[in-house]
């Protein structure tokens, strides 16, 4: 599965990312920018939790580079790895 | 450079015990490091680099994860129950220390944490009580906020006040004792925001007749199963704006509310506030001549105080009354102010406590709350002389 595909899948299902270019929409701090609130939040990480078969620790969420959409998709291969 | 946070406060947990181990509480942050004696000096000169070996026991812990009533102190307590120290070196000791604000690089740069959080996942800015309980609940424990609102107050068929912990203690056990005095057959009373009927039922039994309202349609079900008496419930959500102008005007003799009252003064989502000059209105309204307005509301003073010191004969510190960045009820005055403003009269004042043994929970929480109530009651009527 590749994971840049389905996170943007997953964003763009929220009403998309700013930016036109695939490269601005990974730079997004998709928090900061209110694509994702608070109680989104939640439902996001089950997502990516259910579609990549990994668990996200309390120090992965609250990690600067859960912040920004390229840090995720990051944080999220790098635990797909560690599962594997 | 490094230098000691000036919010700290470091005590024996365990004296008696374990006089070998230091709590190191930043008061604000409420962070916390247990430490051997040897890491004050590293406090005092962080930048002097040792070689030398240094005990710590990671003893921070979401406290509050047991209960708004539970032990607010965010740490293990017990120094018996630290277990073995890590053993580290003087670089990772600064790095623990940091972590915990024990150590800041920068003054300033501290100081700018202490404002709300962006998000739940924001551990940069310290944010507000709420926050942190919604950020440690939803995004780190994934439990459910509303579950755990009610395991923390009752039993699990949420039937009863629980007895193992301050709500029963304190304000379950002044209840029986308070209610008696008020409730009279046939007095017509509101009970605003009355969950799944428990204190509503108490006042039903003493023969007062009752409506509880209450916004979670689970609950008002729940306590209209088990009405007993003269008790109806229905769902009533006070946030919606107009949700008691069907109730008829003049219609109550006491309006009671409990641990509610405080999200219209610190409301539990920052820059939200709700409409308090409106509900002073609707209980105006709500009252007939001579009815009587109760809440039992957190203490402003002594309600999510650390617990410190010996659980016989705890102590507590304060960090803020006035200007309110984390805790989650008003000052006295503030509470109070704008019901006199609207014609109210102070008519009773009470401040429960609980026994100072009592055998159904925890030395300290007993101790504790038997020197400082961590409750307080209002009671208010309509100035007659002036209405």
């Amino acid at each position: 599965m590749n994971v840049t595909q389905t996170v943007l899948e997953f964003f763009d299902s929220r009403g998309g990312l700013p930016g036109s270019t695939q490269d601005e929409k990974l730079a997004c701090a998709y928090l900061d920018a209110k694509v994702i609130d608070s109680m989104g939040i939640i439902d996001m990480v089950s997502h990516f939790e259910d579609s990549f078969g990994i668990r996200f620790e309390a120090d992965d969420l609250q990690s600067e580079e859960f912040q920004t959409v390229r840090g995720l998709i990051s944080v999220i291969e790098k635990l797909r790895a560690t599962a594997a | 450079m490094s230098q000691i946070c000036p919010d700290i406060l470091s005590f024996p947990e365990s004296p008696a015990t374990h006089p070998d181990r230091w709590v190191l509480m930043n008061v604000h942050t409420r962070q916390c490091l247990g430490a051997g004696p040897e890491v004050l000096a590293v406090l005092a000169e962080p930048d002097v680099v040792t070689t030398a070996t240094y005990r710590v026991w990671k003893i921070w812990r979401f406290s509050h994860i047991d209960g708004l009533l539970a032990d607010p102190s965010r740490y293990k307590r017990d120094a018996a129950t630290w277990g073995e120290p890590e053993r580290v070196d003087h670089a990772t000791l600064v790095k623990m220390l940091k972590d915990q604000c024990l150590l800041i690089d920068d003054l300033e740069a501290y100081r700018a944490r202490f404002d709300f959080k962006k998000t739940l996942l924001d551990r940069q800015r310290f944010g507000t009580y709420h926050q942190q309980l919604g950020q440690q609940l939803i995004a780190f424990e994934r439990r459910d906020p509303s579950a755990w609102w009610l395991q923390q107050k009752f039993t699990p068929d949420l039937a009863a006040i629980r007895q193992d912990n301050l709500y029963g203690a304190v304000q379950d056990r002044f209840l029986d004792e308070w209610l008696p005095k008020r409730m009279t057959p046939g007095l017509r009373v509101l009970d605003l925001g009355c969950g799944a009927g428990t204190i509503a039922q108490k006042m039903a039994r003493l023969g007062a007749s009752v409506l509880g309202v209450d916004p979670n349609p689970d609950y008002i079900r729940l306590a209209t199963e088990r009405a007993e008496g003269d008790a109806t419930f229905q769902v009533l959500d006070l946030n919606t704006p107009g949700a008691l102008d069907a109730l008829p005007a003049a219609s109550f003799d006491c309006i009671y509310m409990s641990d509610a009252l405080l999200f219209y003064f610190v409301p539990y989502e920052p820059g939200k506030p709700l409409d308090l000059a409106r509900f002073i209105a609707d209980v105006k309204r709500l009252l007939k001549p001579g009815g009587s307005f109760l809440s039992l509301e957190p203490h402003p003073v002594f309600y999510v105080q650390p617990w410190l010191g010996d659980p016989s004969r705890p102590f507590t510190v304060m960090t803020e009354y006035l200007h309110t960045h984390w805790r989650i009820n008003p000052p006295l005055a503030v509470l109070a102010r704008p019901f006199l403003e609207a014609g109210f009269v102070i008519t009773g004042v009470e401040e429960p406590a609980s026994q100072r043994d009592n055998p159904q929970v925890p030395q300290r929480d007993a101790a504790f709350a038997s020197e400082f109530p961590v409750w307080l009651l209002l009671e208010m009527k309509l100035d007659t002389a002036q209405a």
